[in-house]
């Protein structure tokens, strides 16, 4: 499988604390790659890195085989990297089939247009609905946002994101803070997702990371310690002292 | 049909909103009968600059204290070229127009890199240049303003010399003006501000290049700001500093909040009291200034969202959309 993602020796200062230090990171095309590590490890500076929230202070990332560190987070988005958030993102004045729009207005090159009426959004309904179906939320697809539970915000989240049709979906804790019952929801729905493009998630949860992942990277105090997979990263004993504590079977 | 596809409360509100739109036309064409012309003429061209100010500050989300460099300067502008270049009506109020869109771009492209209060501050300290700017520049006359501006006709075909010709040029310009507002916040770009003024980091994350977006409304309420300060030399023969000055910026802010933030007839209604409050309580002991704070106290402690939000948070929120109904606090 070709490299779709990739860092080069990526890190990022803050006032002078690295967060992220000289990180190499090769994401395979088709593969659901996670991220994993303590708090404070650096997982979501480098989500942010690779999806040109933050800017680099050294080092190169490249998606497609293109040098995109010069680029901003819009630019990233419209060439198909697209994320989610650790806390669930959305537009809560908006309905949740107003909020799919949004990304497909955009996709669709229809954003700018200020000379046309609002009503021609409509065309984007039909698709709109699809993706909400597909998340479990069409009965809910005329209600504001802020009406809705945590679960089915973060489930809106990745329809808002698979409006865009991205190659890589970057997803950041997708089953954090989410209730017990709506987690398996959440896990199969990213296997649906990744049937037809790649996805890189952090998370924290070892047995939805075993469940989904085909490649793991360790990240602990912004650099990486181990990569490989899930059985390969749970037999370092280097990572077990440094990520999940001496003595602790996995 | 679009009207076919409607529920039957949306359907219900756009019937409301056609009944107010004809019942609003029908009191412009016989406000003047009742109410002095050049009062009226003042509200409208204050409507306008508040609804402009409303695109930014209401749809756009940012609070912008500099727009009295593009209404005042606009009236410089439109009072110098009928003035001293001998402009028409129609090409004065053009080149106050394009003066105001200039100065909006330049002064929003440098601006909306800043978010909240710095860039509500970058605004009034570009604003505050543009003023001492104005107050150096001979063609100002500085204190003693561009005054004895003519009133020319209009395209050379209608007279603007009476008031009451006056008077309905006036509203056809003002109307030009909500129309275009109309059409910008009820569009595709409208519901990218308003996704953007919800959540700039999902929009960023969503391929919007939020800057853009808001450097767009930025200008266009920058020259409808122009058109209005332009407008205004046309009812009122003199362009002066007071219109440039950082006050004027914090009254259109003021007009906007009373009458309500984010709705399309809140700043005329907003601008509306304010005049009126400023027309009637001039002659009295108290100074006006006194009667609009209290205004202001009232409206903030008792209805927060302005006079026109608050009518909308009474309506039925079957009849309102996502937006409307996240602001009027309905669940």
């Amino acid at each position: 499988m070709s490299i779709v993602l990739e860092a080069r020796q990526v890190s990022k200062s803050f006032g002078g604390f690295f967060a992220v230090k000289g990180v190499d990171l090769k994401v395979r095309e088709g593969s659901i790659h996670a991220l994993i590590g303590p708090n404070g490890a650096g997982k979501t500076t480098m989500f942010g890195l690779l999806t040109r929230f933050h800017s680099t202070t050294s080092g190169s990332i490249f998606l497609k085989g293109e040098d995109i560190t010069g680029k901003g987070p819009a630019d990233v988005a419209l060439r198909g990297l697209c994320r989610s958030f650790q806390i669930s993102s959305i537009f809560p004045g908006l309905t949740l089939r107003e909020n799919v729009r949004v990304a497909l207005q955009r996709r669709h090159g229809s954003s700018h247009q200020f000379w046309q009426p609002s009503r021609v959004l409509r065309r984007f309904d039909d698709e709109a609905d699809q993706l909400l179906h597909r998340v479990g939320l069409t009965p809910l697809a005329d209600r504001l946002c802020s009406e809705v539970s945590y679960g089915r915000k973060r489930a809106l989240e990745i329809a808002t994101t698979l409006a865009m049709e991205p190659k890589v979906l970057l997803l950041d804790e997708p089953i954090a803070g989410m209730a017990a019952g709506d987690i398996p929801m959440i896990v199969e729905l990213i296997r649906s997702v990744a049937k037809d493009r790649t996805v890189v998630m952090v998370e924290h949860n070892l047995s939805v990371v075993e469940s989904l992942c085909d490649r793991v990277t360790v990240l602990v105090r912004g650099e990486v310690m181990a990569e490989g997979s899930y059985s390969e990263i749970r037999d370092n004993a280097a990572v077990r002292q440094a990520y999940i504590g001496a003595g602790y079977e996995v | 049909m679009v009207s076919a596809s409607l529920s039957l409360p949306l359907q219900r509100r756009r019937n409301l909103n056609i009944i107010l739109l004809l019942a609003g036309l029908a009191l412009l064409a016989v406000a003047p009968l009742f109410l002095y012309p050049v009062f009226l003429m003042k509200l409208l061209c204050f409507g306008l600059f508040a609804s402009a100010l409303n695109l930014v500050l209401g749809y756009g989300g940012m609070v912008a204290f500099g727009h009295a460099t593009f209404f005042g300067g606009a009236a410089y502008v439109t009072a110098h070229a009928l003035k001293e270049w001998g402009f028409g009506a129609g090409s004065g109020l053009l080149i106050g127009v394009a003066f105001a869109l200039v100065t909006g771009f330049l002064m929003g492209i440098i601006a909306i890199r800043r978010q909240g209060f710095y860039f509500a501050m970058t605004t009034l300290a570009l604003s505050q240049m543009a003023y001492f700017a104005f107050f150096q520049a001979p063609f100002t006359h500085a204190e003693d303003g561009i005054q004895r501006v003519p009133r020319p006709d209009f395209l050379g075909l209608v007279s603007l010399a009476d008031n009451m010709s006056l008077y309905y040029f006036v509203v056809a310009v003002f109307l030009i003006g909500m129309a275009v507002i109309w059409r910008v916040i009820h569009s595709p770009f409208g519901a990218s501000l308003t996704a953007i003024r919800e959540n700039e980091q999902r929009a960023l994350s969503l391929g919007y290049h939020t800057n853009r977006y808001k450097l767009t409304v930025f200008v266009i309420s920058a020259a409808l700001s122009g058109l209005a300060g332009s407008l205004k030399v046309l009812v009122f023969p003199i362009a002066t500093l007071t219109d440039v000055a950082w006050q004027m910026s914090g009254e259109v802010i003021l007009m906007t909040l009373l009458g309500g933030v984010g709705t399309f007839l809140g700043p005329v209604i907003g601008a509306a009291l304010v005049l009126t409050i400023q027309n009637y309580m001039a002659s009295t002991a108290v100074p006006v200034t006194i009667f609009i704070g209290l205004a202001f106290i009232i409206c903030v402690m008792l209805f927060r969202k302005g006079i026109v939000g608050e009518i909308i948070a009474v309506l039925p929120s079957s009849w309102l959309n996502g937006s409307e109904r996240q602001k009027a606090g309905h669940q």
